[in-house]
C-alpha cells in the first residue's frame, strides 16, 4: 500500500498546486447554482434563509464541493499510471489495481452521499426516503458501487479491454455515462438495479487489472501512442488554401505592422484548422439537426453546451509563445477579435442548428411536444464562448485561473450538472433573460478583465512556475 | 560591456518565480553588431533573462531597455526588427511548413523571399510536410528560418542548436557569421555547447545562479586566462613552483600543467626561467574558462 499512498500524495500536491484553478471553478459553480436556483416559478422564498438552506440544490453543493477533490485527484492519479516509464517502477504493476480502486472508492462515496441528499431531497421518493432501511441503505450502497463502477470504467477500461473494443464501447458509452450520471432518481428509487451492475463492473476490473497480460499491454499501448506521430499531430490539419487565401491574403492588403493585419492573421490561427474540417462540421450540423428534431430539449441544452465548450480550446493571441510583432494592444484587440468572432460564429451554428432541428421535429411529429424549445437553447453557446476565453486567457497568463485538464474536465461536468439541475424553460421570460443577459455580461467583464491582465500587466508568455534555463 | 549607445541595456534587473530568485540583480549592456555568448549552468537564468530583452517578460525590480524602449512596452515596429528562437521551439503543428512560413511572413514587411529560398534549400526544409511531422531538427531549422528571414537587427537564440546534428550545427554557425558580416547585426546565443559557441561570439557574459559571474570580450578572457605546461630542463620540477594566480595545477616529477589568470606572457616566462624550466603557454578554450570562473 505504501505506494499507493506516495501516489495519492503526489496526485494531492499537484491538485494543490493548481489550487487556484479549481477555486475559480468552484466559485463559477457555486454563482451559478445560487443564481438560478431559487428562479424557477417561484417555488422559494429568497427571504425565507431557512427554505434556502433546505432547497435540495444548495444542500448538494458541500458534495459538489466535496467531489472536486477525489475527482481531481483522480485525474491526476490517472496522468500518473500513464506515464510511459511507471511499467519500469519497482512494484508499480502490482499496485496498479489497488491504486485506481482506491481512487474509484473515494469518489463512489461522494457519488453516494450527493445522491442520497439530492434524491432525497428533490422529493422524487418520499416514501422511500421515510424508511430507510432497507430502501435508504440499498440506494446508498447502490449509488456507491455505481459511482465506483463509472469511475473506473471512464479511467481503467482502456488498460484492460482490447483497442478495438474500447473505442465502441466509449463511443457508446458517452450517452449512456450521461444517463448514469444524471440517473439519481433512478438509483434512489430502484436501487436494485445499480447494485448488481456495479458489482458485476467492479468484479471485471478486479480480474482483470490483476493480470499482468493487460497491465504489459496497456503500458506498451502507451509507448506505442508516444512515439505514433499520429498520437502527437492530433487531428488538426493543414487548412486548404482558399482558407490561406481568406485570411492571409486579406492580410496582406492591411497596413504593414498595423492592428488590422494582426487581427486576420491572427484569424488564420484561431480558426484556419477547424475550417479545413468544413465538411464534418456541415455533415456533423446537418446530422445533429436531424438528431435534435427527433429527440428532446434535453438533448438540444447538452449540445449547445458541448458547443460553447469549443471555445476553450481555441487559439487566442495573448496565450501564445511564439514571438510575432504584436505589442500587447495588438495583443488585446487581436484576442478580442477573436472571442468576438468565434462567439458569432458559435452562435450562428447553434441558431442554425436549432432552427433545422425545429423544422425536423415539425416534419416528423416526433419531439413536437417540445417545439421551439431547441432553437431557445441556442443561447447556453452564446453564454459559455466569453466563459471559456476568459479561462482560456487567464490560463496563459497572470491570472492563472483554470488551465489544467483535470480542472476543465470538472469544470465541464459542473456546468452539466448546473444544468441538468436547473430548468431554464420554466422561468418566467423576463427574469430568465435578465439572468442570461446578466450571465453573459459577467463572462465578457472576466474575459476583458483577465485579458487585460495578461496583455497589459503580465508577461506575454504564460509560464507554470520556473522556468528551467 | 558599456557602449554609448547600446542595443540592450538592462539595470538591476531582478525576477522571482514563487519562491526561486531567477534573477538578481542583472546589470548588461549589448553592443550593436556583437555576437554575444550567455553561458550558465541550469537554471542560471539565462532564458528569463533574454525573455526579459523582448519584452515576454517583465522585471519584479530594475528596467530592461531594448532597442531604447522599455522591453515591456516594445511595439510592433521594434518587436519586427528582433528575431527570437527559443528551446522549446513553439511552431503550429497542425500548418505546413510552407503555410508556416506564408503565416508568419505575413506580419513582417521586411520579409526576404530571396533568404527564404535560400535556407527552405540550405535547409533541406520540406514545405509540403506538416510542422508536427517534423523531426526535431528539422523543427529548430524551421524555427531559425522563421526567426532570420525578415533580417532582425537583434537576434536572441536560446538554444538554438540543441536539436541539431553536427553538420546542421556547422551550417547554422556559419549562416551566423555571415549575418554578422554582411550586415552588422546583434546576435544574443545561449548555448551549452561551447566548443560550438566560441566559434562565433566575440563576447562572453557567463551566468551563475541569476547573477553575471563576468562580462568581458572572448579575447579579454582569453588573455586574462591560460594554460601552462612546465617542463623541467634537468632533473625533477621544484617542490614550490613560484607562480601567482594559479587557478589549477597538476604535476607529476618533471611536468606541471597550470591554469593562471591575469599573468602575462613575459611574467610567465621569467618564473619558468627561475625555477629551470621550460613553458609552454596555451590559449583556453571557452569550456575551461567557463568552468574556471563558474568554479
Amino acid at each position: 500500500m505504501g505506494i499507493v499512498w506516495t501516489h495519492w500524495k503526489v496526485a494531492m500536491a499537484r491538485e494543490r498546486s493548481e489550487g487556484s484553478s479549481v477555486v475559480f471553478t468552484v466559485v463559477v459553480v457555486v454563482l451559478l447554482v445560487i443564481v438560478t436556483s431559487g428562479l424557477p416559478d417561484g417555488e422559494m422564498d429568497w427571504r425565507n434563509l431557512i427554505d434556502v438552506a433546505r432547497h435540495p440544490v444548495i444542500l448538494s453543493l458541500p458534495f459538489i464541493l466535496l467531489g472536486f477533490l477525489p475527482l481531481g485527484c483522480h485525474f491526476q492519479v490517472h496522468a500518473l499510471t500513464e506515464k510511459t516509464f511507471s511499467f519500469c517502477l519497482p512494484g508499480h504493476r502490482e499496485s496498479l489495481r489497488r491504486l485506481y480502486f482506491s481512487c474509484a472508492a473515494l469518489g463512489g462515496l461522494v457519488f453516494c452521499l450527493w445522491w442520497m441528499v439530492v434524491g432525497f431531497g428533490l422529493g422524487q421518493s418520499q416514501e422511500a426516503a421515510v424508511s430507510v432501511w432497507p430502501h435508504g441503505v440499498l440506494s446508498a450502497l447502490g449509488s456507491f458501487l455505481g459511482g465506483m463502477a463509472i469511475l473506473l470504467a471512464i479511467s481503467a477500461s482502456r488498460l484492460v479491454l482490447h483497442p478495438l473494443v474500447w473505442g465502441v464501447l466509449a463511443f457508446v458509452a458517452i450517452p449512456f455515462g450521461f444517463i448514469c450520471f444524471f440517473g439519481l432518481f433512478v438509483v434512489c428509487q430502484y436501487p436494485l438495479v445499480p447494485i448488481p451492475i456495479g458489482s458485476v463492473v467492479l468484479i471485471f476490473f478486479w480480474v482483470r487489472l490483476g493480470k499482468m497480460r493487460y497491465v504489459r499491454r496497456s503500458h506498451r499501448a502507451i509507448l506505442n501512442e508516444a512515439m505514433d506521430p499520429r498520437f502527437q499531430l492530433g487531428f488538426a490539419r493543414p487548412a486548404p488554401t482558399w482558407v490561406d487565401n481568406l485570411f492571409l491574403g486579406r492580410a496582406e492588403q492591411c497596413r504593414p505592422l498595423g492592428l488590422g493585419r494582426y487581427i486576420w492573421a491572427s484569424f488564420y490561427r484561431t480558426f484556419g484548422s477547424v475550417l479545413s474540417y468544413w465538411k464534418w462540421v456541415l455533415s456533423g450540423a446537418i446530422l445533429a439537426s436531424v438528431g435534435l428534431g427527433l429527440m428532446g430539449r434535453s438533448f438540444a441544452e447538452m449540445m449547445f453546451v458541448s458547443l460553447g465548450l469549443v471555445a476553450a480550446t481555441a487559439h487566442l493571441p495573448a496565450a501564445s509563445s511564439l514571438l510575432l510583432p504584436g505589442g500587447s494592444r495588438e495583443q488585446f484587440w487581436g484576442s478580442v477579435a477573436a472571442g468576438v468572432a468565434m462567439s458569432v460564429l458559435l452562435v450562428a451554428l447553434a441558431v442554425v442548428i436549432g432552427g433545422v432541428s425545429e423544422i425536423v421535429a415539425l416534419r416528423s411529429g416526433a419531439g413536437a411536444g417540445d417545439v421551439g424549445l431547441r432553437i431557445a437553447s441556442a443561447w447556453l453557446a452564446c453564454v459559455l464562448v466569453p466563459w471559456m476565453c476568459a479561462q482560456r486567457v487567464g490560463g496563459a497568463g497572470v491570472l492563472r485561473i483554470v488551465n489544467g485538464a483535470g480542472a476543465t474536465v470538472v469544470f465541464f461536468l459542473a456546468l452539466l450538472l448546473c444544468g441538468q439541475a436547473l430548468d431554464f424553460s420554466a422561468w418566467p421570460t423576463p427574469r430568465r433573460y435578465l439572468v442570461l443577459a446578466s450571465i453573459l455580461l459577467c463572462g465578457w467583464v472576466l474575459f476583458l478583465v483577465a485579458l487585460r491582465q495578461v496583455c497589459r500587466r503580465g508577461c506575454l508568455i504564460g509560464q507554470t512556475v520556473y522556468d528551467e534555463d | 560591456m558599456s557602449e554609448s549607445d547600446p542595443m540592450v541595456a538592462i539595470r538591476g534587473l531582478r525576477k522571482r518565480f514563487g519562491r526561486v530568485h531567477a534573477l538578481k540583480a542583472v546589470d548588461l549592456d549589448i553592443g550593436r553588431g556583437r555576437i554575444v555568448g550567455l553561458l550558465g549552468a541550469n537554471g542560471a537564468g539565462k532564458s528569463t533573462l533574454l525573455r526579459h530583452i523582448i519584452g515576454l517578460y517583465l522585471p519584479d525590480v530594475g528596467t530592461c531597455t531594448t532597442l531604447g524602449c522599455e522591453a515591456g512596452k516594445l511595439s510592433p515596429a521594434e518587436l519586427a526588427r528582433i528575431g527570437y528562437v527559443h528551446q522549446e521551439g513553439e511552431l503550429i503543428d497542425w500548418m505546413t511548413a510552407r503555410q508556416l512560413i506564408r503565416y508568419v511572413s505575413v506580419y513582417y514587411p521586411s520579409w526576404s523571399r530571396e533568404l527564404e529560398e535560400r535556407l527552405v534549400d540550405e535547409y533541406d526544409i520540406s514545405l509540403k510536410a506538416r510542422v508536427g511531422s517534423l523531426s526535431p531538427g528539422q523543427r529548430q531549422r524551421l524555427a531559425i528560418l522563421i526567426a532570420i528571414c525578415f533580417e532582425p537587427e537583434l537576434l536572441i537564440l536560446d538554444e538554438p542548436a540543441a536539436a541539431l546534428d553536427p553538420l546542421a550545427r556547422a551550417q547554422f554557425l556559419d549562416l551566423l557569421l555571415q549575418l554578422i558580416q554582411d550586415q552588422n547585426r546583434t546576435i544574443v546565443i545561449s548555448s551549452h555547447i561551447l566548443s560550438d559557441v566560441e566559434k562565433v561570439i566575440d563576447h562572453a557574459v557567463i551566468m551563475k545562479a541569476g547573477r553575471i559571474a563576468a562580462d568581458a570580450s572572448f579575447d579579454a578572457l582569453r588573455e586574462k586566462y591560460c594554460r601552462v605546461r612546465l617542463t623541467a630542463l634537468s632533473g625533477a620540477l621544484p617542490e614550490e613552483l613560484g607562480f601567482g594566480n594559479v587557478l589549477e595545477c597538476r604535476r607529476n616529477e618533471s611536468e606541471a600543467t597550470l591554469t593562471v589568470a591575469d599573468l602575462s606572457a613575459e611574467e610567465i616566462e621569467a618564473a619558468a626561467t627561475r625555477i629551470n624550466c621550460q613553458a609552454e603557454i596555451q590559449p583556453l578554450p571557452l569550456e575551461d574558462i567557463y568552468r574556471v570562473i563558474v568554479a
